[in-house]
């Protein structure tokens, strides 16, 4: 593994850790792709029955559900380990562009459209993999950024991006179909809308990422203070 | 490095094992099992023109 210009060898405390720049990045890095993700997750049954109806019923959804909670999990596993070789914040940049254009195009694949479940099933646990990934990989960008000597501290504060999200994204999703479905949308096309923002709130993570500098060493706790 | 380590019972570490593996794995292969009702679906209903007489 090469050393990356991220990976700090010295440490912040928490409550100033609070105070930098970084910490707020990461913040909506974590916030926005938890939105996302949970969004799918809440409505994937309906999701896939109403995008192709007729053809998945209740049980063959709740197969789906079952799925995207393997790579849920699967993706902690495969997505933190693939950080320690390319380091947080270009998995981060996976995350977020990926998960940016994989959003988009789903709904694409409904039944309206494509109608290609296969297709539908394989981008969504790609995206559900990300979420868990995500999730996952934080702990180790936070000890990149901020050291390890407060880092569970920093971690548990950085908690309330994924408390806002849980919610943000349930309450995004629900909101914006009904609103779409009020206004004449069926229920297929109403999910057209509420994936495209979801696709929006991964940019506006892209680019809290590729804000994400060194931590300038004002920050930096003294050696006698530890 | 700590020097006075005293190593786990290779007992115990595979009972602990079993005891997360085994209903870990019950629960992946019937989720497995439930996911393939998936891609066992009928097609989309279509319709089909008749023509009038």
């Amino acid at each position: 593994m090469k050393p990356q210009s991220l990976v700090t060898t010295h440490n912040v405390d928490v409550n100033t850790a609070f105070r930098t720049p970084q910490f707020w990045l990461l913040w909506i890095n974590l916030c926005m792709n938890v939105t996302a993700g949970i969004g799918i997750l809440e409505q994937a049954s309906p999701m896939i029955q109403e995008l192709f109806k007729g053809a998945i019923g209740p049980v063959a959804a709740g197969g789906f559900v079952g799925l995207l909670s393997l790579f849920n999990m699967g993706g902690r596993f495969f997505w933190s380990s693939t950080s320690d070789y390319i380091g947080r914040k270009p998995t981060y940049f996976i995350f977020l562009a990926l998960g940016a254009v994989l959003y988009f195009f789903l709904p694409e694949t409904g039944g309206d459209h494509l109608n290609n479940v296969k297709l539908f099933v394989t981008i969504s646990v790609v995206l559900l993999s990300m979420y868990g990934g995500g999730f996952a990989t934080i702990p180790a960008y936070l000890r990149d950024l901020f050291g390890t000597y407060h880092v569970s501290a920093i971690h548990r504060r950085l908690l309330t991006a994924w408390s806002a999200a849980g919610i943000l994204g349930p309450v995004l999703v629900n909101y914006m179909r009904e609103y779409r479905i009020q206004h004449g949308a069926d229920k297929a096309s109403a999910y057209q809308t509420v994936l495209v923002v979801m696709a929006g709130l991964l940019v506006v993570g892209f680019v809290a990422n590729l804000l994400v500098r060194p931590v300038d060493s004002k920050y930096w706790m003294a050696d006698d203070k530890m | 490095m700590v020097e006075n380590a005293q190593k786990s019972s290779a007992a115990i570490v595979l009972f602990a094992w079993l005891l997360v593996g085994i209903p870990l794995g019950w629960g992946v292969y019937n989720t497995l099992l439930s996911s393939l009702k998936l891609f066992q679906s009928p097609p989309a209903a279509t319709t089909i023109a008749i023509p009038s007489k």
